[in-house]
């Protein structure tokens, strides 16, 4: 219904695309067991749209439950998606299969969150890294040690890791190691789940200049699922804020942060801790009411006029479109 | 190493503690001269047993003469069959492996794939059926279910052979054709608790971010499930498996009577209704070694499984 300024006609990516995602949803059914056959949805992602451009980083931020890591696997194609398109190249990523599948699995990469989940603990650092080049048959066997040598050098871990198990390493170390085993296969675009927010502040620091780095030497793009809004100021280009599965704000890096213009992104924004106390004085913090309402049984109209300090009548009645307010900056709010 | 040799000192004392047990036991029951004899001896043919027996001696004496005999693996002569323990006792632990080592062999082969589509396939009817056979094979008495197969297998189609061992020098066929029924119902409590825990393990895995990445990666679902999953699985798995021949040893007993299996289950039970008290303070010992050793496998294959686990 919404972002009919973002919806664009079904054709070729321009060349400048990566990724268009367009009317994303996901409804999971709540509520079924064998007996009873699901009366209800959470409506987890609903009717979400926007791009990722070449060696652009995207930021997707919101609090639990806003339905980012949702969008995330649904672009790793880990869950499928209730509706809506995400094109990839020439491949549509929700409805790709075979070959294209393959290829898709190829050109797109995930960190995870938590270094300790996300490698298996009975493989060595060699073989993890060398299974993606393995799967998609890239270079020869010799090719493949020498690039997993050179991998582990570029993440800062040093060839000689190869035959070390996962648990023998750090938190900062096993993310990288994850990096690496992203980045064996060349990817097009990175899905960055929660990349540091696993890991000790000092450390966060190093990760992400670390794929920021990467990113000119192997040149993808990256889309970064975060919690945290200090980390996408730092790392993206373009930042998208989401709210029960619903895209509040959509602008680039600095305008958001220099100028939010969604209620809610205001409210994020002024809960975001300042370094400098003498610079506490001149920010009023707009604190929010309650807890962020249940995506069973969404509010209507706009879904965060619960929560909302400017809300009115009217927000329950309508529900805001995604418009553009100046080039590149998007917002779905009625009021300003 | 350290680990190992502590182990095997604290298994050692386990097994001093029931050997004293059994030791107790003896005198506990009865007294051992009179069961000896038998109730109609007359009080001298008692008395010189008594003391041509040695049990005429202070018990303290009795006791570390005991232990001496029992960790040079003598336990004395057996009540009813007039001859050493301990020979029987290896006879019949034979005899057992033949129902168990197939049974557990069967526990594994249907437990592993059955718990891995029904954890794949979580609350599909594939899962619920399996669910709830489990539940049902685990829930069901062994000795009833024994007893139903006889009846249906035995006595109604006429199929099976309902009782009993068949002749050694008979060919394969007839003797796997009496083996077949008490191996499979020996099998079946193993099995549904393996299948169940196959399932927690794997559904406990299968939500981990690398068997995720794994998929992500283009990996087919069979290697996904199998070698990133199934393999990580298995940890916990092997080692419930080890232990799960203790339970074995239990079982045993039970089907070994029902099917008049001759077996060292079978034995133990004969010998306790018997008072045959060495059989049973040797039996007794056996058990506590065998459950010792298969704990002890368990935890050594423990280490060398998950790299995880530090071996010290």
């Amino acid at each position: 219904m919404g972002n009919t300024a973002l919806k664009q006609e079904i054709g070729a990516l321009p060349d400048d695309v990566v990724l268009r995602v367009s009317n994303l949803k996901k409804y999971f059914p709540v509520g079924k067991t064998f007996f009873k056959k699901n009366q209800r949805v959470v409506k987890a992602i609903d009717d979400v749209s926007f791009t990722v451009n070449k060696g652009e980083v995207v930021g997707l931020v919101g609090e639990s439950g806003s339905g980012k890591t949702t969008i995330g696997r649904m672009i790793m194609r880990l869950i499928d998606p209730t509706s809506g398109s995400m094109e990839f190249g020439e491949t549509d990523v929700a409805t790709a299969e075979g070959k294209e599948l393959m290829a898709m699995r190829k050109a797109i990469q995930i960190i995870f969150q938590d270094p300790y989940g996300s490698l298996n603990p009975r493989m060595k650092v060699g073989p993890i890294i060398r299974e993606g080049l393995d799967v998609h048959r890239m270079y020869s066997m010799a090719e493949r040690n020498e690039r997993i040598a050179k991998l582990l050098e570029t993440v800062g871990l040093g060839a000689a890791h190869v035959n070390r198990h996962p648990h023998e390493f750090s938190g900062g170390q096993r993310q990288r190691i994850g990096i690496a085993r992203a980045l064996a296969v060349s990817p097009q675009l990175l899905v960055a789940d929660e990349p540091v927010s696993a890991l000790d502040v000092s450390v966060q620091a190093q990760v992400l200049n670390l794929l920021q780095d990467l990113k000119e030497e192997y040149n993808f793009s990256m889309l970064m699922i975060s919690h945290d809004l200090g980390v996408v100021e730092h790392a993206c280009d373009k930042v998208i804020v989401l709210y029960l599965g619903r895209v509040m704000e959509m602008a680039p890096a600095g305008k958001l942060y220099a100028n939010p213009t969604h209620p809610y992104t205001q409210s994020l924004l002024s809960a975001m801790p300042i370094p400098d106390p003498r610079r506490r004085d001149d920010k009023t913090r707009i604190i929010l009411k309650g807890d962020i309402p249940s995506p069973i049984s969404p509010p209507s109209g706009c879904v965060f006029r619960t929560r909302c300090p400017i809300a009115t009548k009217e927000c329950a009645e309508v529900v805001p479109p995604l418009e553009e307010t100046s080039p590149g900056h998007f917002k779905a709010c009625i009021h300003r | 190493m350290f680990y190992l040799a502590n182990r095997l000192v604290q298994g050692l004392i386990v097994i001093l503690a029931a050997l004293t047990l059994a030791f107790l036991m003896m005198f506990v029951i009865g007294d051992p001269a009179l069961m000896y004899v038998g109730p109609d001896a007359s009080a001298e043919v008692l008395e010189a047993y008594r003391v041509s027996l040695g049990f005429d001696r202070p018990l303290i004496v009795q006791y570390f003469e005991f232990m001496r005999s029992a960790v040079q693996l003598d336990f004395g002569v057996s009540y009813r069959h007039r001859v050493d323990v301990v020979p029987i006792i290896g006879e019949r632990l034979l005899r057992s492996a033949e129902l168990a080592l197939p049974a557990m062999f069967l526990a594994a082969l249907v437990s592993i794939p059955v718990g891995v589509i029904s954890a794949v396939h979580r609350n599909s009817w594939i899962d619920y059926v399996a669910r709830f056979t489990a539940l049902i094979g685990q829930a069901a008495p062994n000795f009833w279910v024994g007893i139903m197969a006889i009846l249906f297998f035995s006595s109604y189609l006429g199929i099976l052979p309902s009782s009993g061992r068949a002749d050694p020098g008979s060919s394969i066929l007839v003797q796997s054709r009496h083996i077949l029924m008490p191996m499979i119902i020996l099998s079946l409590m193993p099995m549904a608790y393996l299948t169940r825990m196959m399932r927690s393990t794997v559904l406990e895995v299968i939500n981990e971010d690398y068997v995720r990445t794994a998929r992500a990666k283009g990996l087919s679902e069979t290697k996904v499930i199998y070698v990133h999953a199934l393999r990580n699985a298995l940890i916990p798995y092997i080692t419930l498996y080890a232990l799960q021949f203790g339970w074995i040893l239990a079982g045993s007993m039970v089907i070994e009577t029902v099917f008049a299996w001759p077996g060292f289950g079978r034995l133990l039970m004969d010998s306790i209704r018997m008072l045959d008290i060495p059989v049973v303070a040797a039996g007794l010992t056996t058990v506590a070694a065998l459950y010792i050793g298969l704990n002890l496998l368990a935890d050594m294959l423990y280490t060398l499984l998950d790299p995880r686990v530090v071996n010290r």
